[in-house]
């Protein structure tokens, strides 16, 4: 695959459950491949604790598309960001190769940057 | 019950000492004990983004007075903020202490609190910003704001004169002391757009059919009705505004604190890239 996005929303950054079905029908509506993961930090009486944790484990919701074609990707993407809303940080995208970044950074500019 | 009185001015005995007073007058008549902080009589250096206050989870390390100025507002039960707008916007203190807010609003200490603010200004359309940046700063430490309001006056000591302008002051003083005495913290001010904050700015989003306050991060949806601009802010629209006490949390501990992490991930790349800058001359 030559885009490979990871979109890694952090609790409260979606703006409605992530859901499999969701992701699979702009899957195949674009001709992507898309997969959906949950990962629970170390969640303690007073919250979770993030300090000095790779940011891969702390608790969040990664959306990871792949494709072979940019157009298609970016038309994931925006369906992804347009139900969701976009990523909120940099690091969101961490663990996207450098095309998937790139076409990801483009995308969220374009829907939800300040302009 | 204690109120304390903050003033944003750096002019001894102007409109916003004036209005500040008069409605402390307000609180002491429903029982306050009052005092009053001039806030440019302190100094408050700049953040500097040093980020001990994020990722050593302390207090702020600046030496200078700004620990005293929030300490000072942790004892208190009610934060009355009176400060003028000049060229839109509110005075240079309350950007420098929204930026010195980062330990504060990390620990909650003023959480719950009553606040009123107070704005004299000169002309009108000159305001537009003002509200943003007192409410950036009181709502961001917790405050409940009970009561805000737009003064019109022009000159130097002219408040008086107007004898409105004082009732006014006078009535947000009553009205934050009253809310502490009953437990009954809902706005009494003048009701605007925003569900949170009460201001009229909205930024219109990218979709052309969503708004957004600016200050409160809260979503409406916009309509036309019978030629009126009809907007509707659902609940949950409403509970997602960035001010809520886990809102904040979640924003410190997965939008921030994570940084450091990004940090030494992408040591070596920013090793590389940052050479060229360091040699680039500074004037």
């Amino acid at each position: 695959m030559d885009y490979f996005v990871k979109f890694r929303y952090y609790p409260g950054d979606p703006l409605k459950t992530i859901t499999s079905e969701d992701l699979g029908k702009i899957a195949e509506s674009n001709s992507l491949e898309i997969s959906l993961e949950e990962i629970k930090g170390d969640i303690q009486e007073i919250g979770e604790k993030t300090l000095d944790k790779d940011l891969e484990t702390i608790s969040q919701t990664v959306i990871t598309v792949s494709g072979s074609n940019a157009h298609d990707v970016q038309r994931g993407l925006r369906e992804i960001i347009k139900l969701y809303r976009s990523p909120r940080t940099v690091f969101s995208l961490w663990g996207s190769n450098e095309a998937g970044e790139q076409i990801a950074w483009e995308t969220i500019e374009q829907m939800d940057g300040w302009w | 019950m204690k109120v304390l009185g903050l003033i944003g001015s750096v002019r001894r005995l102007g409109n916003s000492e004036i209005l500040t007073k008069e409605a402390l007058m307000g609180a002491e008549e429903e029982g306050a004990d009052v005092e009053i902080l001039r806030l440019t009589d302190y100094t408050v250096k700049p953040c500097t983004g040093c980020a001990t206050c994020l990722l050593q989870e302390k207090d702020c390390i600046i030496d200078d007075d700004a620990n005293f100025i929030f300490n000072k507002m942790a004892e208190s039960d009610g934060i009355i903020l009176g400060v003028p707008c000049y060229i839109l916007e509110a005075t240079a203190i309350i950007k420098q202490l929204i930026d010195r807010g980062f330990a504060p609003m990390q620990q909650n200490k003023l959480r719950g609190k009553a606040g009123g603010v107070i704005v004299p200004y000169a002309t009108r359309g000159w305001t537009q910003n003002v509200f943003q940046q007192t409410n950036t700063w009181l709502l961001a430490m917790g405050l409940k704001i009970i009561d805000q309001c737009l003064i019109h006056v022009q000159g130097l000591r002219e408040a008086p004169i107007f004898e409105k302008s004082i009732e006014s002051a006078h009535e947000l003083g009553k009205n934050v002391a009253k809310a502490i005495k009953s437990g009954d913290y809902s706005y009494q001010g003048e009701q605007g757009i925003c569900p949170v904050c009460h201001d009229r700015n909205l930024r219109i989003l990218k979709d052309m059919q969503t708004v957004e306050c600016p200050v409160c991060a809260v979503r409406g949806k916009v309509s036309l009705k019978e030629g009126r601009i009809n907007i509707v802010f659902s609940q949950e629209d409403i509970s997602r505004n960035r001010w809520t006490e886990e809102n904040l949390r979640r924003h410190f501990s997965y939008h921030l604190k994570p940084s450091k992490d990004f940090f030494i991930k992408t040591k070596d790349k920013r090793k590389k890239l940052i050479q060229k800058y360091k040699d680039y001359p500074a004037i």
